[in-house]
């Protein structure tokens, strides 16, 4: 029984995973390319959200401030990062084959990469005043933050704003419609590609929040996004490329998952994602929430 | 005729006698420096400068630069400048390998100096006897590298982890003479997993009814250990042993502090003293802490009563603005130990020696380091003291450093030459 | 004149592929050695290019190939390169084999990923079981004996980079025999029109299942030359970005024609191993930025470069002025 908690409770502190995928899989939903730079903007949001946190302690104001800085830094990346890769390069390899689309974000995570070594040198970041802030708690016999409840409790009511946007709003139906079927929405008079920068910026904003967040928990240091990259692809396969229920599922999932292998097999703890991943692609290819595509002729 | 000459004969030998000055001049310069000496000793430094583990390479970046530069102020090693060419160890073993070979054919370096990872060492060592090219390595801790081959071209200038487990299972058991209950959580290649093995040797050895309740294997500087803190909190052991190290370990000793795993139970870190400086007064007081086996740190030997220390330290601490830690001791260590090599190969030859010349002279020799003497043995693997003591914040510093410190003799951590590690632990008393 | 400059300049750079050892330094070879284990599953992928699909798991066969080496070296303390070579082609073919009948009812992005998924399974067991693979240390691979001889010291890494060149050359045949067979031309037509190939009686799934045991072949073979030329293999063998490497140098090179991926493969070689030395911290963003420039002025990569170039003498050279 106290396993069970304890599994539970760590698959949920895989946050950063879940805001990562949800804006990864809603790239996908939009604009059918899977962004691999993705988790170059997820690292960005974690260095700007770390500097400037640093900056505001350095000149000895709030500490609560901190968690301010690090909402802004996020909202800097997202909002620069954005428009200016849609734009610039994602629009024009729109309609071309997969290869490129798949290699132009790719060579976006290479740059990105670098900028990161060159603007914020090599060594790594740490600012944990946010995360010990808040103090701890005992749950199950174990100790955990309270920062680390407050990453589930955002990433759930952020996962929640998205879907009521996506669901419930004006934009959203728009969004919904231009996913479904482009050439009528433009017919009806949407700016497709207004909707498209709109969709990435939303996209990349979720990146570099899951950054912002996670980043007071760990050492940011260049090359730290890899893993968790590799693992947000796994989570948008298994609950549908495209679907946000489907990525918060498939998040929820792959960290429960993971959390039990450390916990029970250690040497399996990497491979169970991976499998899982593969399982759920033979048998059903589109992800458990993901729509049938259809062989268009 | 007489007045036009005048000048000219002046001249002319002013010309000469100026020229017989130069050459005068020139003839001491050159002999001053060793006959067929080279214009300049190349050397390669490999050391982690980006990512995780980059606070801990740039010590010894820092010492590096720092002992160079007072050499070639005097003069260079016997009249020779030295050169270093620096390289990244970030990257893993097959990138290392490849890095290794530039080095080698491409700047044509003279010798090597440096690799802090134990996969990386490994994973070089075979090459430098393949290229024939001398390797110093400074830091890297697998007690394979020294015991599993027969090297020539090798050498290692500070202890292996052999000697940390045995001073980390010795110094446990004075602190908690009833232990019961151990777990382990150290990084998934070579250095973790001898590292642990050989504490759980040495610790089952002086008291065999210690229970191991678990271990967590996590990937090298791996950055987020929540999920194994919380499977450490539910083990409940009295004590916690890991080796986890640089950014690394600063990113473990928060995450875990946060959660109260040290209250809970008395760990050990014998990397622990490289983070002191990084982790400022967040360090947990009571933390079983170590320069790894090094035979001191920047308060012992006093510096105030050992001149070469106190030369170091603040020649160090001016510079870059922080205290020498075991990675830049073991820095000055590789690079003394060369040096020395050299010297006396110099000696011994007459001229600039060759490779093979220094890597003899190297074999059985002594040199001077601030925190004392460091000795080669024949099978290239060096030794000397190390000390252990209690993790205690300092206000006077701002950080933590050791108290209730312990030096333990060579002959008491480091297995005799030609004994296996494994072996010697099982004959512990 | 059209087919004349193959013929010539064939041997030609045959002629400067065998020269290289006794005119190059030690350090360019070791350089094209490993460009040439690469080219062979750039080659792989280049294939499935070709056929409109995107395929990030080849570093899966790269991995099983240097990792056949790598077991035989550890376990069997087995170095002979007659018997490791076809060995790890065979095993690439074999995995490929298995994983492509279902592999093959899937395409674009979901063959990419489940091409992913299925390599990082690979990584994931190469690296955490510690005691079988090595883990992260990896595995040390010696340069091979040739038929059960150790060359003499001198020409160790002559021997391997010969061995490594006949393997190339092999294989870049039998590529260029299976693309202008049936087969490669149904490759070819995959990428314009799958329904069209079934109306025309052949099975699309024999199709990509062809390939895809060739590419699992080719990987295979660039891995255990990779291992032999490195000397050392990771578990990062089987990572995705190897995989992306090798899309990457794919579109480099062009993947329309054989030459491209052996020019990208050499130029991707020599750009990263300069821009390492200048600029360490700034290689990747070098090659991003490589990659951004020919993916948005010349998605035919370099070769389509190289033809553009001599479309336009061989034009002057028939003395017809194009407006």
């Amino acid at each position: 029984m106290a396993l069970l908690t304890i599994v539970i409770l760590d698959g949920f502190v895989f946050a950063a995973v879940l805001f990562l995928s949800v804006g990864l899989t809603l790239i996908f939903g939009v604009l059918r390319i899977l962004n691999i730079s993705h988790g170059g903007i997820y690292a960005l949001g974690a260095y700007l959200g770390t500097y400037l946190a640093l900056k505001v302690l350095d000149l000895g104001l709030s500490p609560y401030l901190t968690y301010v800085m690090l909402l802004v830094g996020a909202v800097i990346i997202g909002v620069i990062t954005g428009p200016l890769l849609e734009r610039l390069f994602l629009r024009r390899v729109y309609g071309q084959a997969e290869a490129i689309q798949l290699l132009l974000t790719f060579s976006i995570l290479l740059i990105l990469d670098d900028l990161i070594k060159l603007i914020w040198g090599t060594a790594p970041l740490m600012v944990s005043t946010p995360s010990t802030l808040l103090g701890h708690v005992s749950f199950a016999g174990i100790t955990y933050t309270w920062y680390h409840f407050l990453l589930i409790g955002i990433s759930i009511v952020f996962g929640g704003a998205l879907v009521w946007l996506v669901r419930g709003t004006r934009f959203g139906k728009i969004v919904v419609s231009v996913i479904n079927d482009r050439e009528i929405s433009i017919a009806v008079g949407i700016n497709v590609n207004r909707i498209y920068t709109l969709a990435f910026t939303l996209g990349a904003l979720c990146a570099a929040l899951g950054g912002a967040a996670v980043a007071p928990t760990i050492a940011v240091a260049p090359g730290f996004a890899v893993e968790v990259g590799v693992q947000s692809f796994a989570v948008i396969a298994i609950g549908g490329m495209g679907s946000l229920e489907g990525a918060a599922l498939g998040a929820l999932l792959v960290g429960l998952v993971r959390a039990l292998a450390i916990h029970t097999f250690p040497e399996l703890e990497l491979v169970v994602i991976y499998v899982l991943m593969l399982i759920v692609l033979m048998v059903k290819p589109e992800g458990l929430f993901g729509e049938v595509e259809l062989r268009r002729i | 005729m007489s007045r036009f000459q005048k000048p000219y004969t002046h001249w002319w030998l002013s010309l000469c006698s100026i020229g017989l000055v130069v050459c005068i001049i020139y003839a001491a310069v050159v002999a001053a420096q060793t006959k067929g000496a080279p214009k300049e000793l190349k050397l390669g430094f490999v050391d982690f400068f980006s990512g995780s583990a980059a606070i801990f390479g740039v010590s010894g970046k820092n010492a590096a630069e720092l002992l160079v530069e007072k050499w070639n102020k005097e003069g260079g090693i016997k009249g020779v400048p030295v050169k270093m060419v620096e390289v990244d160890e970030n990257g893993g073993p097959d990138k290392q390998v490849t890095e290794y070979r530039r080095l080698v054919l491409d700047e044509k370096v003279d010798a090597i100096v440096g690799y802090t990872s134990s996969a990386n060492c490994l994973a070089i060592a075979p090459l430098a006897e393949e290229l024939q090219t001398l390797t110093v390595v400074h830091i890297c801790g697998t007690r394979r590298l020294t015991e599993e081959n027969k090297l020539k071209y090798v050498f290692r200038t500070s202890n292996h982890q052999v000697a940390d487990s045995v001073m980390a299972a010795r110094y446990v058991l004075a602190v908690k003479p009833e232990l019961k209950t151990v777990a382990g959580a150290n990084e998934d290649y070579a250095w973790g997993r001898d590292s642990w093995d050989d504490f759980k040797a040495a610790l089952l050895q002086l008291k065999p009814d210690v229970h191991i309740v678990g271990e967590v294997w996590t990937k090298i500087q791996a950055g987020e250990y929540s999920a194994e803190i919380s499977k450490l909190l539910s083990l409940k052991p009295e004590v916690v042993h890991s080796t986890f190290w640089g950014g690394g370990l600063v990113t473990f000793v928060k995450q875990a502090a946060a959660r109260e795993l040290f209250k809970n139970s008395l760990v050990i870190l014998p990397v622990l003293e490289q983070s002191f400086q990084d982790l400022k007064n967040e360090t947990p007081e009571g933390v079983i802490a170590l320069p790894r086996a090094t035979a001191g740190y920047f308060l012992y030997p006093d510096p105030q009563s050992h001149p070469l220390q106190k030369e170091f330290v603040e020649a160090y601490k001016a510079r870059f603005g922080r205290y020498p830690d075991y990675p830049a001791y073991r820095t000055y260590q590789a690079f003394a130990g060369l040096k020395a090599a050299y010297e006396k190969a110099m000696d011994q030859a007459g001229r600039w020696p060759k490779t093979e010349e220094v890597m003899k002279a190297f074999e059985d020799l002594t040199w001077q380091t601030p925190i004392g003497p460091v000795t080669m043995r024949a099978d290239h693997q060096a030794v000397h003291a190390g000390i252990v003591g209690l993790s205690k914040m300092s206000p006077q510093f701002g950080f933590a450093i050791m108290a209730q410190l312990k030096e333990m003799a060579v002959d008491q951590i480091m297995p005799p030459v030609g004994i296996k590690s494994t072996d010697w632990l099982k004959t512990l008393k | 004149m059209a087919a004349r400059p193959w013929l010539l300049a064939v041997p030609i750079v045959a002629g400067l592929f065998v020269a290289a050892p006794f005119v190059a330094p030690s350090w360019i070879l070791f350089i094209l050695h490993l460009a040439l284990a690469k080219f062979l599953v750039v080659l792989a992928v280049a294939l499935f290019l070709r056929g409109g699909l995107v395929s990030f798991g080849h570093a899966l066969f790269y991995a099983v190939g240097a990792y056949t080496a790598g077991f035989a070296a550890k376990w069997f303390g087995v170095r002979e390169a007659l018997l490791l070579v076809p060995l790890a082609g065979l095993f690439g073919a074999a995995v490929a084999a298995v994983i492509g009948l279902f592999m093959a009812r899937y395409r674009g992005v979901f063959f990419a990923m489940l091409n992913l998924a299925v390599s990082m399974i690979l990584y994931a067991i190469l690296l955490k079981f510690y005691w079988l693979t090595g883990g992260t240390d990896g595995l040390r691979v010696q340069t091979p004996t040739l038929l059960g001889f150790v060359p003499p010291r001198d020409l160790i890494r002559m021997t391997s980079y010969y061995v490594a060149l006949v393997v190339a050359g092999v294989m870049t045949y039998v590529v260029y025999r299976f693309l202008a067979s049936p087969l490669g031309y149904y490759l070819k037509a995959l990428a314009d029109n799958e329904i069209r190939i079934e109306y025309s009686g052949e099975s699309v799934q024999r199709v990509i299942y062809a390939t895809y045991v060739l590419s699992g072949a080719l990987g295979g073979l660039g891995g255990v030359l990779a291992a032999f030329t490195v000397g050392h293999i990771v578990p990062e063998y089987a990572f995705w970005t190897q995989s992306g490497e090798f899309v990457f140098v794919a579109l480099l090179g062009g993947y329309g024609s054989v030459p491209g991926p052996l020019i990208g493969a050499i130029a991707f070689e020599f750009i990263r191993t300069y821009a390492n030395k200048y600029a360490p911290y700034a290689w990747q963003m070098t090659l991003g930025i490589i990659m951004l420039l020919i993916i948005l002025l010349q998605p035919g990569g370099l070769w389509a470069m190289y033809e553009s170039v001599v479309a336009r003498f061989s034009r002057r050279a028939e003395g017809v002025e194009r407006a």
